[in-house]
């Protein structure tokens, strides 16, 4: 379907979905780290490709990612998003302890982000899954230390093949105690929206 | 230089010859063509593809903001042409050619068509990126517009700013110097 007729029923559906997928992510990673995860209201945007990536501090600014895609019965990719210094802070509380940073170039930190990646994505799209009664599996987690416009539009290119808006579903979690704020993203091929609304019984 | 992002033009700034000078964004899918002193900004190129098309002659240059290789059955309703490598290329040639540029004397570099995430994009076919570049190279062959410089490939994101004063492109990326081509 075409994500530019999307009505405020579909996207309020969209936003409740991301609210319960990112939850069960938030409890996942709560328990990986000991820590409360804080979730921020989830944002559901429908945007002209030239402005996709600007909602991320520019699109020039680094980020350190987290892709997967999101294959099964609905395809996408799933996207991590964490400034450098928060990715730093994460992979720290994880290899060397509470407080602690990481050296980002250093390909522990990267495997252990991309498994923090893996279990979020996971944690998400299995609720995501439990909610719709379709069959969402991630990919392998793959990193990447690079601008966010360029690491976004890779995702947002196969909705292009699809229509001239992206949607992005994002949600933004801390995590208490560590100055660590992440973003999450599902970016779902338009071509699976009707069948993602219709799980729920949203018709178009 | 630190700009702020903005929709374009993005900021005017004192050129060299003290004429103002103003920076232009290409969005995702975008295009623009300007003359000289005037500047063509892309961010953020990952998988997308930088079409610089200059006239030294006429001093007069496009870019475009390539996202997708040609696709004849995609583009029904597009809304907006300037996302595939082919129909970016023609309305840009065409701009160009109502400012003064004589097709026969521009040439081109181009940017970006990286494999950003190369062990999840290579599923059932060649990755975005190279199938971009690809499509770029081919629309330019067709077109016979020569490649000057060619800047794509790899596993990271580059930011291009094209100088309609003197042609030259530079590149930025991420922890990684400077070009200029």
């Amino acid at each position: 379907m075409a994500i530019a007729k999307l009505t405020s029923l579909h996207l309020d559906t969209l936003q409740e979905m991301s609210n319960i997928g990112v939850g069960q992510a938030a409890t996942a990673l709560s328990q990986l780290l000991k820590r409360r995860i804080d979730i921020r209201i989830p944002r559901v945007a429908v945007t002209p490709f030239k402005h996709a990536a600007d909602g991320f501090g520019g699109p020039e600014s680094p980020v350190a990612a987290v892709a997967l895609r999101m294959g099964g019965d609905a395809q996408g990719h799933v996207l991590l998003l964490f400034e450098p210094a928060s990715a730093s802070r994460m992979a720290g509380v994880l290899t060397v302890g509470p407080g602690q940073t990481a050296d980002l170039a250093d390909p522990m930190a990267h495997s252990v982000l991309q498994e923090v990646g893996n279990i979020l994505a996971s944690a998400y799209l299995n609720a995501l899954g439990r909610l719709t009664g379709l069959v969402l599996l991630p990919s392998i987690p793959v990193f990447a230390h690079d601008m966010v416009g360029a690491v976004v539009d890779t995702a947002l290119i196969e909705q292009g093949e699809a229509g001239d808006v992206a949607l992005v579903m994002e949600t933004a979690f801390d995590v208490e105690g560590e100055a660590v704020t992440g973003q999450m993203l599902l970016l779902p091929h338009p071509q699976s929206l009707e069948r993602i609304l219709r799980a729920v019984g949203v018709t178009l | 230089m630190k700009r702020e992002i903005t929709n374009s033009p993005i900021a005017p700034i004192a050129g060299a010859s003290g004429k103002t000078v103003t920076v232009h964004r290409v969005g995702m899918g975008e295009y623009r063509v300007d003359t000289a002193p005037n500047r063509l900004l892309a961010f953020g190129l990952g998988s997308c593809v930088g079409v610089f098309l200059y006239s030294r002659e006429a001093a007069v240059g496009g870019l475009a903001h390539v996202m997708l290789p040609e696709g004849a059955h995609l583009r029904r309703g597009t809304t907006q042409p300037a996302k595939f490598a082919d129909l970016a290329l023609d309305l840009m040639l065409g701009e160009l050619a109502r400012l003064g540029a004589d097709a026969s004397r521009l040439s081109a570099k181009i940017f970006g068509g990286a494999n950003m995430f190369p062990m999840i994009e290579t599923i059932g076919r060649a990755p975005i990126g190279e199938r971009n570049v690809a499509a770029v190279r081919e629309a330019l062959a067709r077109a016979g517009i020569p490649i000057e410089a060619d800047e794509t490939g790899g596993e990271f994101g580059r930011t291009v700013e094209a100088d309609l004063a003197t042609g030259i492109a530079t590149v930025k990326a991420w922890n990684r110097p400077t070009l200029k081509v």
